[in-house]
């Protein structure tokens, strides 16, 4: 029997760690019923299945004046009766001493790699239930951000976050970083006494006088979702389990724009089952944050690029909140599967904008989503393998999956599905899906498992799920999308291209979605005098909204318009805000129109003002 | 070694843990390690039932970990004792 186990644990180990989309490779095997408790992950040095960590004791010191952390992280651990190390991973930081069981122990740390990090290997006694590592954090470490004053929406106080995924947690806490190891943590951060400072965990929502918070997370969570803000801010509610953080000049608008929040967490509720995190809180953080928000549980970290002052962009925390089930509570084993966590993620939050702001609405989304997907696979038309949805990304950075492939080719799966089995039966298979795989990950060949069983077999479906699991591009049955909205803006469009005459009274009521809908669809080509006639008219150069100025500078920079000042506006935009989105898509529009030198002298200027992610994405786009 | 308490979640967490970690060889040296010692028939039943769900914690209860966790720690204690006694 002990024989069987082990072949059993061998082969899909094997089967996993190759990594190539040879489908169906464990397919066979009852993963629920073996010994098999983690996969091999090539994002992380760890050997779970040897020692792994459960809890975590944080307990550390903000240095603003040097940018450091400083502490020590404790780990309740379990490890085979025969386990002899323990392995982490780590990256940029500075490890002083080691203690298992509370006394010293040897470390070693393992050659360096750019994408990994060094493994961490701790001696562990026998019955050793608990290591200790005192360490502090360096100029080098990725996760973290420090910010001036200046940096910062009131410029009066500095302000620190932090952003884990995909595997930067390792750059300021020692960890097994791969995101099937779940823990619960807490923690004390000592931070200046007039910063407040908040975490992935139970929140206060007032500053102390001693600058000591304590922190607990009750539920387990991956380490790419343990994160920490530190700043000059302040807590509303919105109602009794929802709230926003932000600096004061930003507290009453974000609570506005937010004010939806509680309609969105029933809506997900009435779909899916129970929100099970308590509290579900934003924080708006300074502009330089590097993505439009990460689903940190309990505290879901947003850039202020939402807040649009007409609740437009809010898509974006129905998208967070939806990560409460797909991502958060039922989690991608591995990077490659990272689909499972985004592309449920859009499903899911679409479904909640239906149920929250009605079907055209989310038509648009699909609609803008679709185009998203688009232009993304045209733009790997050399790597046709990127454009599936379970990737090989051993040896590359995680971050290299993390677009458009994932949410939108996802969703689009998803959707195809919904419609081929129907919104009934398909909406009951995801909510027992996420009951029975709360709190635990899963990998693709485990959903198509799940999948098969539970749905297409029992309704005996066929569906091609492998062609758009493991195959390039788009599959032939996709789902078509419409939108009467979209429709009507296409038509307002092409009458301006052709007597460039514009009704202002037909676009007054135009949502965001409209707008970009409009600009992004632009005829190529279309000359500089059109810009001028739009920019005149309603001012898009100066736009107030994030996502219109986004999208109308990239069409500008493609266009070479440079009529109304946009130059300057494209510039003040790229080194104020740090959103990558936005900002790659404005530095690739430069690369596309050969205006590379003035791409790189801008870079020049913002770069600093970048979060690494965001930075080492341009730092390819720009060749620098 | 800290009590752990099945009431909370992070420790039920790590019991589970502990007991995904013992092989079902190691849950059947276990078993006749209980037999020579004579532990009585319900002790030794519960053990047997960890070997057979060895690794899958989920299938048993948090009671049932518990239990068979700290028969683990008593014959861990017995075997390192037999052990001492051997090197003296």
């Amino acid at each position: 029997m002990k024989n069987i186990y082990f072949f059993i644990l061998w082969f899909a180990l094997t089967a996993y760690s190759c990594g190539s989309p040879e489908k169906k490779t464990t397919n066979n095997i009852d993963m629920e019923s073996s010994t098999l408790t983690y996969v091999q992950d090539h994002h992380s040095y760890a050997q779970p299945n040897e020692a792994v960590i459960k809890n975590m004791d944080l307990d550390i010191r903000l240095d603003f004046e040097e940018k450091k952390i400083i502490g020590k992280v404790s780990y309740d651990i379990v490890a085979k009766k025969d386990a002899k190390q323990i392995v982490l991973d780590s990256k940029y930081l500075e490890i002083e001493k080691v203690e298992a069981n509370d006394k010293a122990t040897n470390f070693t740390l393992g050659n360096f790699d750019k994408e990994l990090g060094q493994s961490l290997t701790v001696d562990i006694p026998a019955r050793t239930n608990k290591i200790t590592i005192h360490y502090n954090t360096t100029d080098k470490t990725e996760a973290l951000q420090w910010l001036s004053p200046q940096q910062t929406a009131d410029k009066k106080h500095p302000f620190l976050f932090t952003q884990g995924q995909a595997i930067l947690t390792r750059t300021w806490i020692p960890i097994q970083d791969s995101p099937q190891i779940r823990i619960t943590y807490r923690a004390s951060v000592k931070a200046p006494s007039d910063l407040l400072a908040v975490m992935s965990a139970e929140n206060p929502q007032q500053k102390n006088e001693s600058g000591i918070y304590e922190f607990k997370m009750r539920q387990a969570i991956p380490p790419y979702l343990i994160a920490l803000a530190v700043g000059d801010i302040a807590y509303k509610p919105v109602s009794s389990r929802t709230g926003v953080y932000a600096e004061p000049s930003m507290l009453d608008k974000a609570q506005d724009e937010f004010s939806d929040m509680e309609k969105m967490v029933q809506a997900a509720e009435g779909l899916y089952g129970d929100y099970d995190w308590d509290q579900f809180d934003v924080i708006v953080l300074p502009p330089s944050f590097p993505f439009g928000g990460m689903e940190n549980p309990r505290l879901t970290f947003a850039t202020p690029t939402v807040i649009a002052g007409d609740k437009s962009l809010t898509s974006l925390i129905a998208h967070e909140l939806a990560h409460s089930w797909s991502g958060n509570l039922v989690t991608n084993a591995s990077w490659d599967d990272f689909w499972l966590n985004e592309g449920f993620t859009v499903y899911f939050e679409m479904r909640i904008m239906e149920a929250v702001y009605g079907k055209e609405r989310a038509d648009m989304l699909a609609m803008i989503s679709r185009q998203d997907l688009e232009e993304e696979i045209e733009g790997m038309h050399d790597h046709p393998e990127d454009t599936h949805l379970k990737l090989n990304l051993k040896g590359r950075n995680p971050d290299d999956g993390m677009n458009s492939i994932a949410y939108d080719k996802g969703y689009l799966f998803l959707r195809t599905l919904e419609e081929k089995v129907g919104r009934e039966k398909f909406d009951a298979f995801l909510k027992q899906y996420f009951s029975n795989h709360a709190f635990s990950t899963i990998y693709t060949e485990k959903f198509l498992n799940y999948l098969n069983k539970n749905l297409l077999e029992k309704e005996n479906i066929t569906f091609n799920t492998d062609e758009w699991i493991y195959e390039a591009g788009i599959p032939d049955n996709q789902s078509i999308i419409s939108s009467d909205k979209f429709k009507k803006v296409e038509k307002v469009l092409s009458d301006f291209v052709e007597n460039q005459q514009i009704n202002k009274k037909q676009t007054e009521e135009w949502t965001t979605q409209e707008w970009v809908h409009f600009v992004r669809n632009f005829p190529k080509d279309m000359p500089v005098e059109h810009f001028a006639v739009l920019d005149k008219e309603f001012d898009l150069s100066h736009s107030g909204n994030s996502y219109i100025a986004m999208v109308w500078y990239e069409q500008s920079i493609l266009n070479n318009y440079d009529g109304n000042g946009v130059n300057q506006a494209i510039d003040s935009f790229l080194t104020t805000v740090g959103r990558r989105w936005y900002v790659s898509t404005l530095f690739r529009a430069f690369a596309k129109s050969n205006r590379l030198e003035e791409a790189k002298n801008i870079y020049k200027k913002s770069r600093d003002n970048y979060h690494s992610v965001t930075a080492n994405t341009i730092d390819d786009i720009l060749g620098v | 070694m800290k009590k752990l308490d099945i009431n909370d979640p992070t420790d039920l967490d790590i019991l589970k843990g502990q007991f995904d970690m013992v092989s079902r060889e190691e849950w059947e040296e276990y078993v006749e390690l209980a037999e020579s010692l004579n532990y009585n028939y319900k002790n030794v039943n519960i053990l047997k039932t960890a070997a057979r769900k060895a690794g899958i914690s989920k299938y048993l209860s948090p009671k049932v970990i518990s239990w068979v966790m700290s028969l683990v720690d008593q014959l861990d204690a017995e075997d390192d004792d037999e052990y001492e006694d051997e090197e003296e």
